[in-house]
């Protein structure tokens, strides 16, 4: 702060030299200050009112017992209610099981994606298009295909038909046990799609001296995979392992489309539980409640996560 | 050259030729890859032309008995509101994209080259909310909008998504790396903060704001469930809200289901057609979010 506080250096040049055009900022730092503030307005109020204020509403309705006109205090009761409900078990055991399934194997899938784009020589541009168009496609749009390659007599039993008999006629959403190994092969088409960006965009990060270094050592192939691109790759692992975690536990527009929760409550989720308690059953206050919980629960995962794997990487 | 040995000629030809199997092993692997990739549009995209009961006969077939390229036609006769629901998507869309870009750029300036008291507190609040997720918000910020009137209303769809944690942090990061030098010779002049973001700064920041305009349109493009909530009068309806409708009512016309989704897709397969090297290096500074 030394420069701003020592005195202006008169000039009689007329036009202002930057020392006086800092000198003059300095001396009325406010005007900056307006200038950020009003900047800032716009997204001070959206995030502000949609994120901040929204947040502390949630906490105090979650304690009211509100239907959209009755405001009754209820204390922990709907986190209770929540905490017992088979229901909310039932939609926790299931998403549990969703997210372990498509976050490996959506992991995988992208990892080998992004590998093999980055060690063809042509046609890497066509390819990396490819494979990532589905992750742009709307999720109701994917639900709707796969719904209809699902169906009996589609596309995937038909297919498995060729290898197995009863698979044929077979509604892989209507039955308790396949409704949700479906729902995971549709998000796992699209979301390896968006996390394989993820890592190609890693590799590209590691230096290629570090390679070259390693063939000289003897590593190529599959050693330098292992040995090289996976620990260097550490902090990505993790960034699509830590997404992918996120994103699965609120899965919502796919149960929504194929199955809206059934057959059985075998598909239900957390938040179509909390859609449903809003905006079916209007009990906001549960609805909030169970926000919470799922809210508290993605964050224990996340820092579990962050535990287990190591993300520091030095080169 | 002629010095060049047998000796070393062999030498060089063993890997090359393993260069060449393995380019084709990892060609395979492409091209099976591309074909789970692939083969769902493709499917849905023969399926489009078929007839309601082609399109679900065992066994499924690849070609249409017969081709009906008046499906695309007809689905908005069906369904008045189609044509409708595409000009909500891109209306939507297209405004989320503007005003959150330019609010994005505005507050990413403000972070990134301007000092006020609390600027680190406040970003560091703007950087936290990237945490919270979007179910936590979900009913109160639905009865914020029925405060507000705002329930069935345009505004009401896209007013929580016009400034956003990820969008400011992208802006931030990159107008931090733009040099003084460039800004200094604007302000010696006399220039305004003002003149300074839209004559220097914006300019310069093409490729970070063309990043945000991409993602953002296409999440507004496919978000679901904030429409869904917010929206119960069909004719403002969006795409995929649109379309979810018909899976249900008239899930035995597979293949209107299949055209509504055509048309649903198309515009994000142009935009990844023609931004995808901005997609690739944004995913490169977010993480894809």
């Amino acid at each position: 702060m030394a420069v701003g506080t020592s005195p202006v250096v008169e000039t009689n040049t007329g036009l202002p030299t930057p020392v006086q055009a800092e000198a003059h900022r300095r001396r009325r730092p406010y005007r900056e200050w307006l200038a950020s503030y009003a900047f800032l307005i716009p997204a001070f109020i959206v995030i502000g009112g949609f994120t901040f204020v929204a947040m502390v509403a949630a906490v105090f309705i979650s304690l009211f017992k509100y239907d959209g006109f009755t405001l009754e205090w209820a204390g922990l009761n709907n986190y209770a209610k929540a905490l017992v409900n088979a229901d909310f078990h039932k939609a926790l055991l299931n998403v549990v099981y969703y997210m372990v399934v498509v976050v490996t194997c959506q992991t995988i899938l992208a990892l080998s994606m992004a590998l093999v784009l980055d060690r063809i020589m042509v046609g890497r541009g066509v390819f990396r298009t490819i494979y990532y168009l589905p992750a742009i496609t709307s999720s109701v749009v994917m639900g709707l295909i796969f719904s209809w390659l699902f169906s009996p007599g589609g596309w995937v039993g038909g297919l498995l038909g060729i290898v197995i008999p009863g698979a044929r006629e077979f509604g892989f959403l209507l039955h308790p046990e396949t409704a949700l190994p479906a729902i995971m092969t549709t998000t796992i088409w699209s979301t390896a799609a968006s996390f394989m960006i993820v890592f190609v965009a890693g590799l590209q990060d590691i230096p290629a001296h570090i390679y070259e270094a390693a063939k000289i050592d003897g590593a190529v192939g599959w050693r330098s995979l292992w040995n090289i691109t996976i620990p260097l790759l550490r902090p990505t692992i993790f960034l699509v392992v830590v997404l992918g975690t996120i994103g699965t536990l609120q899965v919502f527009d796919q149960v929504y489309v194929m199955t809206n929760g059934g057959p059985l409550k075998s598909t239900l989720t957390p938040v179509f539980l909390i859609y449903t308690s809003g905006f079916r059953d209007f009990s906001f206050g549960l609805g909030s409640a169970e926000a919470f919980i799922l809210f508290a629960i993605i964050f224990t995962f996340t820092l579990i996560q962050r535990r287990f794997i190591d993300t520091t990487v030095e080169y | 050259m002629a010095a060049v040995t047998v000796d070393q000629v062999t030498q060089r030809a063993g890997p090359r030729r393993a260069i060449v199997a393995k380019q084709v092993a990892l060609y395979v692997g492409l091209t099976i890859f591309g074909l789970i990739m692939l083969g769902p549009f493709i499917l849905a995209i023969f399926g489009a032309f078929k007839t309601d009961v082609d399109v679900t006969a065992y066994p499924p077939t690849l070609f249409p008995k017969t081709w009906h390229p008046e499906n695309f036609l007809n689905v908005a006769k069906l369904f008045p509101m189609f044509p409708r629901w595409f000009v909500n998507s891109v209306g939507l869309s297209t405004a989320v994209t503007v005003l959150n870009v330019f609010f994005c750029a505005l507050a990413g300036y403000a972070f990134a080259r301007l000092r006020f008291p609390a600027r680190n507190v406040l970003f560091l609040a703007v950087l936290a909310t990237l945490m919270i997720p979007l179910q936590v918000t979900l009913i109160p910020k639905f009865l914020i909008m029925k405060q507000l009137g705002l329930i069935n209303t345009y505004p009401g769809v896209i007013l929580p998504n016009i400034s956003t944690a990820a969008g400011i942090f992208l802006m931030t990061q990159f107008m931090k790396a733009i040099p003084h030098e460039l800004e200094e010779a604007a302000v010696i002049d006399g220039a305004s903060k003002w003149t300074v973001f839209t004559r220097v700064i914006l300019p310069l920041s093409a490729p970070a704001l063309t990043s945000l305009a991409i993602f953002s349109f296409q999440g507004q493009w496919n978000d679901f469930l904030w429409p869904l909530v917010i929206l119960n009068d069909p004719s403002l309806f969006t795409l995929p809200l649109g379309i979810a409708g018909f899976g249900g009512e008239y899930i035995q016309h597979t293949n209107w289901v299949l055209v509504g989704s055509i048309f649903t897709t198309l515009p994000m397969v142009f935009l990844v057609f023609f931004f995808q090297r901005y997609i690739i290096k944004s995913v490169a500074t977010t993480g894809g979010k």
